[in-house]
């Protein structure tokens, strides 16, 4: 009788492209915007990177589509642990993990991978790519000749895969080749993320001069014929769940065990170690220390590769003092911190320079470690459950990345006056619960 | 994603809201809201018990009522920062309205009436992965409240009334959880429960002259609330632990309205009336969610809401086409109880003007069919602090309505 109905309307903004010609793009960085997450390159990260999501709103203004070295569909998943290591890994997941207690809980899995290291190397052809995002990336590697090439120096796998000439291409060459007219960067993320997650103690942050030098370099390549861009600078990687998620004094003692502790460190320790029943600072090695170790003090970090099954069966951490690589000391953090803060001084200034947007990743980061609320969700840094992080703790997962898409959007549209819209993150996953 | 804070700082109420500010939907007699919903102080029939019971005790004759109004709203949403367009896909519900005045003489200066309405009753429905899934899917609200009443002629210029208001319902409500299994589903969590409350209703009519009339009417606050209410997750296996099924309790308060109301006769065709609403939403200050087994991740909640104190301006005329005929017209303003940062998606509210227009039809003396149509449209461009929804929503309201009268 009365089916009509009235529908109301609301009208878009309208698209714009503002100063940008995108038609060119190419996606330049390490493994923070390119499909890294679970501790490995899978596919299901590759289409929700940073990269790929950028792209694929900035073709809503006529950018050609980003064109990924995907991992072939018949492997699952290329992970390192490092860059010079050898043994593949696949992406973990979540899963329920018997511990040396017998007790079950959700943890992360890594299953076994198909594929082997030549599997890797010899997984994409010289086709046309235009996302020279490659993980372990750092700033002054970007520009190193036959950094595909097995025997150089910071040979990187990734790049070998890609590469338009193994001996001879940087990774800047190629992308010159591709006369990109619009980019983003993310150019210095391993400089000092290496670093950290090696506890501080192998591998080495970036110096300043080496840094600035890689920096103007790259960016001056990059502009040469005006192309515009936007490039992210360098969290406080201190603050991602790798360094969060093992309290510094996650050492759970009841009254025996205090005691059985206390009675071993009173005598070699002369008191300067002790336990009480309730949370402890875990014991960490520490050469200045009188007896070679120490307990950790507040506000220094436990790594995610400190070795549970060991702390919880195996005294480490208390009998068996943590390895200095499992942890941050205050020091440590504190030398991470100011390199931060002097890449993203640079940043920020050939930024301003060159007038490309810059996006306050460290400022994305930190908000995250602090906890937001988007759209009816909370997310936040906690492993696991925050969201925003990937399984291996570093790298973003989809949600996160589609968050931290939506800041390279702004800054491109407050530099450059366009009007690009931002995703929706909500159609973006977080962690996958069994 | 901890769902603790918002999981269920919810929502609840909202279909008045779509239909005007507040409880004062007055989607209750045909005749009135052919008027913008005015009319408390125009003696014509029995729905007066609704709009006022001390102008009932005028109404010549017994008389029975029943009217329909199917409801058609429209909800679109643009997030500003995405550009995604939502909108809603609520069915068409359909509030109603009985009345029964009963007097011993047509002459009886006490009447006795029962009213059974529907203030709320429909459905918000968003699109499955609409952007503010995680904030409210879908809202159902019924609730039927049942009224018997009392008015009295003092004198022949003076009426007064009262009523008792039993109002029961049940409510509705689903959400998504920000968790995702391996087969890419979202949790989903859904309360359900049964609400009921009671309260009270009264006027004074009092005639000024031949031409003129004045009312005054009062409507309780009602606390709506659910004492035994389902909560049903459905999560992924792996945290289901921390998402236990179990009861909840709430409340709603239904916010007490104070009406005055006046009645002019122009002339022979010509009647004019406008009422003032005054209404307590101030009542609706927090939401909050009791769950009976409580975990880290589902902590009993406590959301904001903050309304105001609002007022609604309606005036409508009505025309005596021929002995048969009436025809009808009306216009109302109303302020929003809702303030900037309080906007949710289940009530997107905001100030608005209301068009309506209405007639009736005598077909013989003792039946007569009376037919309204309402029309509002408003637009809120708003963020909300707590979910951090922020964009503009903009709705439009249908409601056209019809019903039949029967005098002995």
């Amino acid at each position: 009788m009365f089916w009509f109905s009235c529908k109301p309307k609301l009208k878009y903004d309208k698209l714009s492209s503002g100063d940008i010609n995108p038609k060119n793009f190419v996606a330049i960085g390490g493994s923070g915007i390119g499909g890294y997450a679970d501790g490995a390159l899978h596919v299901d990260a590759q289409k929700n990177s940073v990269a790929k999501l950028l792209s694929q709103q900035l073709e809503l203004i006529d950018a050609n589509e980003l064109i990924q070295p995907l991992v072939p569909p018949q492997f699952n998943g290329f992970g390192l642990s490092s860059i010079n290591a050898t043994l593949v890994t696949a992406n973990s997941f979540l899963g329920n993990k018997t511990d040396c207690k017998g007790v079950v809980s959700l943890s992360p899995i890594k299953p076994t991978s198909n594929c082997t290291f030549n599997d890797l190397r010899a997984s994409t052809s010289t086709n046309f790519y235009n996302d020279y995002t490659i993980p372990y990336v750092k700033s002054y590697q970007f520009l190193q000749a036959g950094l595909g090439n097995l025997g150089n120096a910071y040979y990187n796998p990734f790049f070998e895969r890609i590469a338009k000439n193994k001996t001879t291409s940087s990774i800047i060459s190629d992308v010159e080749t591709l006369n990109p007219t619009f980019f983003v960067l993310q150019p210095a993320l391993h400089d000092v993320l290496q670093y950290a997650l090696n506890g501080a103690a192998s591998d080495s942050i970036t110096s300043e001069a080496r840094f600035n030098l890689a920096i103007d370099n790259i960016i001056n390549k990059l502009t040469i014929n005006g192309a515009k861009g936007v490039v992210l600078n360098v969290p406080d990687v201190t603050t991602f769940p790798y360094f969060n998620t093992i309290p510094y004094n996650g050492l759970t003692l009841d009254d025996q065990k205090a005691k059985d502790l206390n009675l071993v460190y009173n005598v070699i320790s002369n008191g300067a170690i002790s336990f009480s029943v309730g949370s402890n600072a875990f014991v960490v090695s520490d050469p200045t220390a009188p007896i070679g170790a120490r307990q950790l003090k507040a506000g220094e970090l436990v790594l995610l590769s400190a070795p549970l099954d060991s702390v919880k069966c195996n005294y480490l951490g208390s009998l068996n003092p943590f390895e200095n690589r499992m942890t941050l000391t205050l020091n440590e953090i504190a030398t991470i911190k100011t390199a931060i803060t002097v890449f993203n001084n640079k940043l920020k200034s050939v930024c301003q320079l060159k007038n490309l947007a810059y996006v306050d990743a460290y400022a994305f980061y930190n908000s995250i470690f602090t906890g937001i609320v988007y759209n009816g969700v909370t997310v936040n840094a906690q492993f696991v459950k925050g969201g925003a992080f990937s399984l291996d703790g570093t790298n973003l997962n989809p949600l996160g990345n589609a968050l931290l898409t939506n800041e390279c959007i702004k800054a491109i549209n407050t530099q450059y006056k366009s009007k690009i819209p931002q995703l929706n993150a909500n159609l973006y996953r977080g962690v996958v619960f069994p | 994603m901890k769902i603790k804070y918002y999981l269920f700082g919810l929502i609840f109420l909202s279909v008045n809201l779509l239909l005007s500010q507040g409880f004062q939907v007055n989607l209750q007699g045909q005749k009135q809201q052919g008027m913008a919903s005015s009319g408390s102080a125009f003696v014509q029939d029995e729905s007066l018990l609704f709009y006022n019971p001390g102008s009932a005790a005028f109404v010549k004759k017994t008389g029975i009522n029943l009217g329909v109004t199917p409801t058609i709203p429209n909800t679109v949403y643009l997030d500003s920062t995405s550009q995604t367009i939502s909108r809603t896909e609520s069915p068409v519900s359909t509030p109603f309205a009985a009345y029964a005045l009963y007097s011993i003489k047509d002459s009886s200066k006490i009447k006795m009436g029962l009213a059974v309405y529907t203030p709320f009753g429909s459905t918000v429905q968003w699109p499955s992965e609409w952007i503010g899934r995680f904030a409210i899917t879908k809202l159902q609200l019924q609730t039927i409240f049942f009224q018997p009443t009392v008015s009295y002629q003092i004198t022949n210029k003076i009426g007064i009334g009262a009523g008792f208001v039993l109002a029961t319902g049940n409510v509705n409500l689903k959400k998504d959880i920000p968790l995702i299994n391996s087969s890419r589903n979202y949790g989903t969590a859904e309360l359900n429960g049964k609400a009921s409350g009671y309260g009270f209703n009264i006027g004074l009519y009092t005639k000024a002259s031949n031409k003129l009339a004045f009312a005054i009417s009062y409507r309780s606050q009602i606390n709506m609330k659910v004492k035994d209410g389902n909560a049903v997750f459905v999560v992924p296996e792996g945290v289901a632990v921390n998402f236990p099924n179990g009861k909840f309790t709430s409340s709603l308060p239904l916010p007490q309205v104070v009406t005055l109301g006046t009645h002019y006769k122009l002339n022979e065709k010509i009647d004019l009336v406008a009422d003032v609403n005054y209404v307590g939403w101030k009542a609706y200050d927090t939401l909050a969610f009791d769950y009976e087994n409580n975990t880290a991740s589902l902590l009993d909640t406590k959301s904001p809401r903050l309304y105001k104190n609002t007022f609604a301006f309606r005036t409508g005329c009505q025309y005596l086409l021929n002995e048969k005929t009436q025809l009808r017209g009306g216009i109302a303003y109303g302020i929003t109880p809702v303030q900037q940062g309080y906007v949710t998606p289940e009530t997107p509210d905001a100030n608005r003007w209301i068009f309506t227009t209405g007639a009736s039809y005598f077909v013989t003396t003792h039946l007569q069919i009376d037919a309204s149509l309402y029309f509002t449209e408003f637009k809120r461009a708003a963020v909300n602090y707590e979910t951090n929804l922020k964009g503009t929503f903009k709705t439009a309201v249908v409601a056209p309505g019809l019903s039949i009268r029967y005098q002995f």
